[in-house]
């Protein structure tokens, strides 16, 4: 496999719906934040300018506990980037915690996922920096 | 009614050695060409692209065309090809113009590579959700997708082998066709993991290459070599689309995509049944975008897809021919263009490759994942 061992590390580029997230994440928070819509009380991740459900405009940041469960999985085996040769093979689910709470997650885990499968989020370090991680909810595994 | 007169293109490969000027404007020429007409006839010109091509304008520039009176450069992917030449074709109806070429150029090996291959990774927009945990190809992302399916529908791991294994039968018989290796389903199963659940056969080539489509009014297609009717065209887009092409976060079902939300209309205006379609291109930028674009189609039951090509189906029995020319899986990966420059050729009954018996209708999807479009295309 040739691959390039030159290119500079990954950068994410947050924008002002998003600043918050990364700015709990670099204090160190191991919580998951999310949005909750001040009006309707929906759940909402990723982050957006208004409420997907009733498009109110004040959304107010929570780390309160989720009831999150695997949606999908995948086995990265082929690093595309230099900085994740070194991570593979690697596991990610697709969590889901309500109607709009959807995320990707760094598998922290043994366990095969399944459909279905309770999990805990968290947020964690990763080869980019902080990222959500995951793993089965202790009552589940 | 306006009619598609014309196709062409530029060898499909891994180093054009070529500008995107260039090939967008030998794709071209070589399109109006085979319509039979002039140049400076041309009275519209329309493209896609995502960041990784030559505007209209630079076409227009090369070539030297003069009075152009619709143009269109649009912003996206896979889910516009057949939806580019719709709108082409009702800004003819409209009265817009009577010459229309589009094209797609990319030289999508030597040059910018989709999904950031080879590019420093940056995670702005709705990546920054992605690249973190790791998800930073779009293999990587339709993977998530057809896991989910593999899981519902409780399909084993060689599932979608026998879909890349008939589209490489069919690129053999396809000069154009950048695969020239047959592959069996030994070979697919000794094919490395690029992300479980996908092999290296699972996802599409990256090419270099141009394809032009030319539409035509009524008055000018009867002065055609062989102008080809378009039945129908339809777009679907729908809440949860996604904050990018690619995003799945906001997607409910990724059991199915946009071509169970388009079925309806596209066969009630061409008066169809799926029965009458005698061929499909069907995008194949991954192997299981055939499974969602099949089943919501109803060309297969649910979860079934990949049975049902393993059983034969694809290859013109009990169904309709599917990716006669090999698509973006074995052919080449002009974003789906090649998949319209095809059907035009079967239903001519000129493909250079696989040319199904007396074929008459085709159906072209166009896109994988949320957004997308198709078109029915008949021998007039």
């Amino acid at each position: 496999m040739s691959i390039e061992t030159t290119e500079p590390g990954a950068e994410v580029i947050p924008d002002l719906d998003s600043q918050e997230f990364w700015d709990r994440a670099a204090t160190g928070a191991t919580t998951f934040s999310y949005q909750v819509c001040d009006s309707c009380g929906n759940q909402q991740f990723p982050p957006l300018a208004l409420c997907r459900r009733c498009h109110a405009e004040e959304l107010t940041w929570s780390d309160a506990p989720l009831d999150a469960v695997v949606r999908s999985w995948i086995t990265v085996n082929h690093p595309i980037y230099p900085y994740l040769v070194d991570a593979v093979p690697y596991r990610v689910v697709l969590a889901e915690a309500a109607p709009h709470l959807r995320v990707l997650a760094r598998w922290r885990s043994d366990v095969e996922p399944s459909l279905g499968l309770p999990v805990e989020l968290a947020i964690g370090p990763g080869e980019a920096g902080p990222m959500p991680v995951a793993e089965p909810k202790a009552d589940a595994s | 009614m306006a009619k598609v007169v014309g196709v062409g293109a530029t060898p499909y490969s891994k180093n054009s050695a070529m500008t995107l000027a260039g090939l967008a404007s030998r794709a071209v020429k070589a399109a109006v060409a085979d319509a039979g007409l002039n140049l400076e006839d041309v009275d519209g010109i329309g493209s896609f692209q995502l960041h990784d091509s030559v505007m209209s304008e630079v076409v227009v520039t090369t070539l030297d065309l003069t009075g152009l009176t619709w143009t269109m450069d649009w912003l996206g992917g896979g889910n516009l090809p057949c939806a580019l030449v719709g709108e082409a074709a009702d800004a003819v109806d409209a009265g817009r113009a009577e010459i229309v070429v589009l094209y797609r150029a990319m030289n999508g090996r030597s040059g910018r590579r989709l999904g950031g291959t080879g590019q420093r990774p940056t995670f702005p927009g709705v990546d920054q959700f992605y690249g973190p945990p790791g998800v930073v190809s779009y293999a990587q992302k339709m993977a998530l997708w057809a896991q989910h399916y593999k899981a519902h529908f409780g399909l084993s791991d060689d599932v979608f082998g026998p879909i890349a294994t008939t589209f490489r039968e069919h690129a053999l018989k396809n000069p154009r066709a950048m695969m020239t290796k047959p592959m069996g389903h030994q070979e697919y199963l000794d094919s490395r993991w690029i992300v479980d659940p996908f092999r290296l056969p699972d996802i599409c080539l990256e090419s270099d290459g141009a394809v032009a489509v030319v539409v035509a009014s009524d008055a000018v297609a009867a002065s055609t070599r062989k102008p080809v009717d378009i039945l129908s065209y339809a777009v679907a887009m729908e809440n949860g689309a996604g904050l990018d092409l690619s995003d799945l976060l906001t997607w409910d079902d990724l059991t199915s995509n946009y071509a169970g939300r388009l079925r309806d209309p596209l066969l009630g205006r061409a008066q169809l049944d799926l029965s009458d379609i005698d061929v499909a291109e069907i995008y194949d930028c991954f192997t299981y975008t055939v499974c969602m674009s099949m089943e919501g189609l109803g060309f297969t039951e649910p979860g079934q897809t990949g049975a049902w090509f393993a059983a034969g189906g694809g290859d013109g029995v009990g169904g309709p021919a599917v990716n006669t020319h090999g698509g973006l899986l074995s052919e080449a990966y002009i974003h789906g263009m090649n998949h319209i420059l095809e059907a035009v050729e079967q239903v001519r009954g000129e493909s250079q490759g696989w040319q199904v018996p007396d074929a008459r209708t085709a159906l072209i999807t166009s896109g994988a994942m949320t957004a997308g479009s198709a078109m029915i295309l008949a021998r007039s």
